[in-house]
């Protein structure tokens, strides 16, 4: 083998399988992790309140993560393309955090209210990250302080909603 | 000179291989998410693979066959082909996190999408494998790598609260608003973030595309004993520069590009190209370890010629095994699938199959007929069985958790 080192010994599996066991707890591993992903439905007002909460923190994270790049790249800290890459994954989140509040039943008239409510404050931060993201694009100072000022007006409204 | 050297291949697996993309994630997704509560996970796993590494290390310097090959011949065929199997798997993930990692560092820095640059960085990984020698892979990524110190520079300067910090990691809670079912199944993501088992069997073949012999004992454990805790301590610096900056202002990592937020607030721009610079370094030379390591493992089972010592005409197989898994993880990535979710699924289903690669590198480790002198100390033993019931006790815990907690959310 000191010859050698790239030679193994004892090749030859003399018939061997893979045991089938194997694959098939490969394939149930990989369902559940689908079934994992796949939302619930809520049934219950406080459940749906629960899920509004949890779009709120979400969206609160999208929101502060464009104003975080921005600010950095206004202030001479970062690179456009920087800033342009985390601003666009930011407003994919927030465009994906809206679909899957929309994929939801409320499951009573409070809950649609609710919905309603929190549906005009993901709204506004959806526009003021597509805002920012033309505006970081095009390098337009002007454009990116607008828009921050809308992104900072709502995560004011999406705060109401996370606590 | 010649043990600087030597400590470059340490040094590479632990930017390389310890710091993927792997740490790059966990590690910011938990800084932001829970502080530094979970930095005991982090030092249980950098403990887990040191230990591993330097066996795995130690079995291949003496008896100078690679691990894999021994866990084949001590414990049998079938469980070997169980091992196989499962790490086949775990590395496939790896490459396509690792290729996806890659094409994120590069989208961040041109913003040109990262599907367009993953099949250039399959052919490029391919090509590493092909053509670059061992030695100036582990030389350039050795070095390149080391830039995501940068992350420790950028935490002293955010000037955070040491004492907060350090109360943290003394005494770690669950931070209010968290579960503790999604607090210990992101605890278990940072141990199999830093315990993948294809660090193992590449720093064992890799040894031996060195040619290491008994002679190199002390240099193979200053390579795993200063290597992996390095690496420990830079997915810590990522996770802590997370916490002054990530933390109060509720972002929550989700895509690779949060966790270089940190570095830019503190160092600004030349920083964050040092930050992109360590990303790529890291998840490269990541995907082409984890690429060989599948290369290795399917020819040391099976017994062909190996080696990147060899010409794809002295190994085809073995090279046919690299290209394939290089050529499989590009096609998972360009399926679009995010990467950083990748990532996540990969590092947990490597939590739950630890103790499966783990285990026999304890039994060779034992074995005086393999081993001579140089079996494990008792207190070697000790520390090794006690990690060991850690690491099952993660492995049972990591599929109830990811669906308890239905991925962490």
């Amino acid at each position: 083998m000191a010859d050698d080192p790239g030679r193994s010994r004892g090749a030859g599996l003399g018939g061997c399988r893979a045991p089938g066991r194997v694959g098939r707890t490969l394939a149930a591993i990989a369902a559940a992790l689908i079934v994992a992903g796949c939302a619930e439905p809520s049934d219950s007002y406080a459940d749906y309140q629960n899920k509004v909460q949890q779009t709120a923190v979400a969206m609160i994270s999208a929101v502060a993560t464009g104003q975080l790049a921005s600010g950095q790249l206004v202030a001479g800290r970062s690179t456009g393309a920087f800033a342009d890459a985390v601003v666009t994954d930011a407003e994919k989140d927030a465009g994906s955090i809206q679909t899957a509040l929309d994929s939801r039943q409320p499951p009573d008239n409070r809950s649609i209210a609710l919905k309603n409510q929190v549906d005009q404050a993901v709204q506004s931060a959806i526009t003021g990250l597509a805002d920012l993201r033309i505006a970081v694009r095009r390098d337009d100072v002007n454009g990116i302080r607008k828009a921050r000022a809308e992104l900072a007006s709502a995560r004011k409204q999406l705060e109401r909603f996370a606590s | 000179m010649k043990r600087l050297l030597s400590l470059a291949l340490g040094v590479m697996t632990a930017i390389g291989g310890f710091v993927d993309i792997g740490n790059l994630v966990t590690s910011g997704v938990t800084g932001a998410r829970f502080g530094l509560s979970l930095v005991w996970a982090l030092a249980f796993g950098t403990l887990a693979m040191t230990l591993y590494g330097e066996m795995a290390g130690r079995v291949t310097a003496v008896t100078r066959r690679p691990v894999f090959h021994l866990v084949r011949e001590r414990l049998g065929v079938r469980m070997a082909m169980i091992n196989l199997a499962a790490s086949l798997v775990l590395n496939l993930l790896t490459v396509a996190a690792e290729l996806g990692g890659v094409g994120l560092a590069l989208y961040l820095a041109s913003s040109i999408s990262y599907i367009l640059w993953v099949p250039i960085i399959g052919f490029l990984v391919w090509f590493f494998i092909w053509r670059i020698p061992f030695s100036v892979i582990d030389n350039v990524f050795g070095l390149l790598g080391l830039a995501l110190v940068v992350f420790a520079v950028a935490l002293v300067k955010l000037h955070p609260n040491w004492h907060t910090l350090g109360s943290e990691i003394i005494h770690p809670t669950v931070p209010a608003g968290e579960g503790h079912a999604t607090w210990f199944f992101y605890a278990i993501s940072l141990v199999g973030a830093c315990v993948v088992p294809y660090q193992a069997f590449f720093f064992s073949s890799g040894a031996i595309e060195e040619g290491w012999s008994e002679k190199n004992l002390l240099d193979m454990r200053l390579n795993a004993l200063i290597g992996f805790p390095l690496g420990g301590a830079l997915s810590l610096a990522i996770m802590a520069a997370a916490v002054p900056v990530l933390e109060p202002s509720g972002i929550q990592v989700n895509h690779l590009g949060q966790v270089a937020l940190p570095v830019a607030t503190a160092l600004g721009t030349i920083g964050l190209i040092i930050a992109l610079v360590g990303f790529f370094a890291a998840t490269f030379a990541a995907a082409v370890e984890a690429a060989l390591s599948s290369g290795y493992i399917i020819a040391q089972y099976f017994g062909w010629s190996w080696g990147k010592f060899r010409t794809p005409g002295q190994a085809p197989r073995f090279h046919v095994a690299c290209l394939l898994t290089v050529v499989l993880a590009t096609g998972i990535i360009l399926t679009t699938i995010d990467p950083v979710k990748i990532t996540v699924v990969s590092v947990v289903l490597g939590a739950a199959a630890i103790p499966l690669t783990f285990f026999p590198v304890i039994v060779v480790a034992n074995d005086r007929e393999y081993m001579g002198k140089h079996v494990n100390k008792r207190w070697v033993n000790a520390l090794a069985m006690l990690v060991f019931c850690g690491l099952v006790v993660v492995s049972v815990a990591t599929l109830p958790l990811l669906f308890w907690t239905k991925a962490g959310q």
